[in-house]
């Protein structure tokens, strides 16, 4: 009964997204705020990145939003879970030599590459959550390939209490200076180098630090069998 | 210069096409991901190279890519090989 | 020529999530459903937004498997069953 009630869900998605995919001319967007956002995000924000503009800088209160989701999501795994800082000696295997070795050539290419997408998001595709969740994705490879080598918990908290606060603060002294909260305050420098768009960069630095320290520690107290 | 690069193109697909049906068509897990690997790594790289040809300004990219690719792909097929043969999935042994 | 591509992707998107109704293991599972996940970001891909397609590469592809297996193996679902048809010699290690 449920297994046709699935179905009969995934047919319902399936026409609807059909329905939207059908009529759709591909690289025209229908809505009219693109357009205004389009025209006026350069010279307001500074980044080149349009999606960074609208993220961080129009709705950068959704963003404060989702940082909280994020940050009760954590929570509650951590008061289901518990925090066992004590890393006591897992019964599981270790991934072997050729796992082990990978993991070590691949976690400094991979910790480049999270900072590169975090740094870079407001010039080309990418942000805090997509690097925050890289960066994540590398120190659980450790994990991964020598189960000994849990992360600290109490680092990654100080780590994540430091980045939610400096987002907020970054947020505060916009509101001291500007009288809004978390507008770009800084110099917005010039279109597409690396120091530009304003307070936009740390802001990104803020929260890919965050969602990463949250996702790590979610992954290795997920990671740590009791048994 | 756009012919070689179609050459290598064929091929590649040719490859992909063999992994693709040496996925269907082995017996059992491990053979699977032999063919998996093998013919999916050489026929994603010579796709790669044929892009070369098309567009030889992004040579840099394709390298770093083809490496990678090089790099991450024998690994995980042998850490799944690994986990397969530590929870006992047993071998093929029929021969015909 | 896009639109070709865009209804093949999202039909392989649509058969994976059918699959994920009605595999018989939780591996197969997990598998079928990063399936979805990539479709997910040829879509995204095609209808020129790579960032969303850049955090659904990472957090659906990875992430979320590896959170349902290390979930599952905490309550002991997650097993990895020999249902080929070679069981009869099998003589796997014990």
């Amino acid at each position: 009964m449920q297994r046709w009630t699935t179905i009969l869900f995934l047919t319902g998605l399936s026409i609807v997204l059909f329905a939207i995919i059908t009529p759709l001319v591909l690289g025209q967007s229908p809505m009219l705020v693109g357009k205004l956002i389009n025209a006026s995000a350069v010279n307001d924000t500074g980044a080149a990145n349009l999606v960074t503009a609208v993220v961080l800088a129009y709705r950068g209160l959704d963003t404060l939003g989702e940082l909280a989701i994020l940050f009760t999501a954590a929570t509650a795994i951590g008061i289901i879970l518990g925090t066992t800082d004590k890393t006591q000696t897992t019964s599981s295997p270790t991934a072997g030599f050729i796992v082990a070795t990978a993991a070590k050539v691949l976690f400094p290419l991979l910790l480049v590459f999270a900072l590169y997408i975090i740094l870079h998001g407001h010039l080309t595709p990418g942000g805090g959550f997509q690097g925050g969740a890289v960066l994540a994705a590398a120190f659980f490879l450790l994990t991964l390939a020598d189960s000994g080598n849990n992360i600290k918990h109490k680092v990654t908290q100080v780590i994540e209490a430091l980045a939610g606060t400096a987002f907020i603060v970054l947020g505060l002294v916009s509101f001291a200076l500007q009288g809004v909260f978390l507008q770009p305050w800084l110099d917005k420098g010039e279109l597409g180098s690396l120091f530009s768009a304003g307070s936009l960069p740390l802001l990104y630095l803020a929260l890919g630090l965050k969602v990463g320290a949250e996702l790590a520690n979610l992954l290795s107290s997920l990671a740590n069998v009791e048994k | 210069m756009q012919l070689i690069g179609d050459i290598f193109f064929l091929s590649g697909t040719i490859f992909l096409f063999l992994g693709a049906l040496g996925l269907i068509r082995m017996p059992d897990v491990y053979n699977r991901i032999q063919a998996g690997t093998k013919a999916v790594t050489l026929g994603s790289i010579l796709t790669l190279m044929g892009i070369f040809f098309y567009f030889p300004q992004w040579w840099g990219h394709l390298c770093l890519i083809i490496l990678f690719l090089l790099f991450t792909n024998p690994v995980s097929s042998s850490a799944l090989a690994r986990a397969f043969y530590r929870n006992g999935i047993s071998v093929w042994t029929k021969t015909k | 020529m896009n639109i070709i591509i865009l209804v093949i992707t999202v039909s392989m998107l649509v058969i994976a999530a059918f699959y994920v109704v009605w595999a018989d293991s939780f591996f197969t599972v997990l598998a079928a459903s990063s399936m979805v996940s990539v479709g997910l970001v040829l879509l995204f891909v095609l209808l020129r937004a790579p960032d969303v397609a850049l955090t659904e590469a990472v957090v659906g592809v990875a992430l979320t498997g590896v959170i349902y297996a290390l979930t599952l193996a905490k309550i002991d679902l997650w097993k990895i069953n020999d249902n080929d048809d070679n069981n009869d010699v099998s003589q796997s290690k014990q």
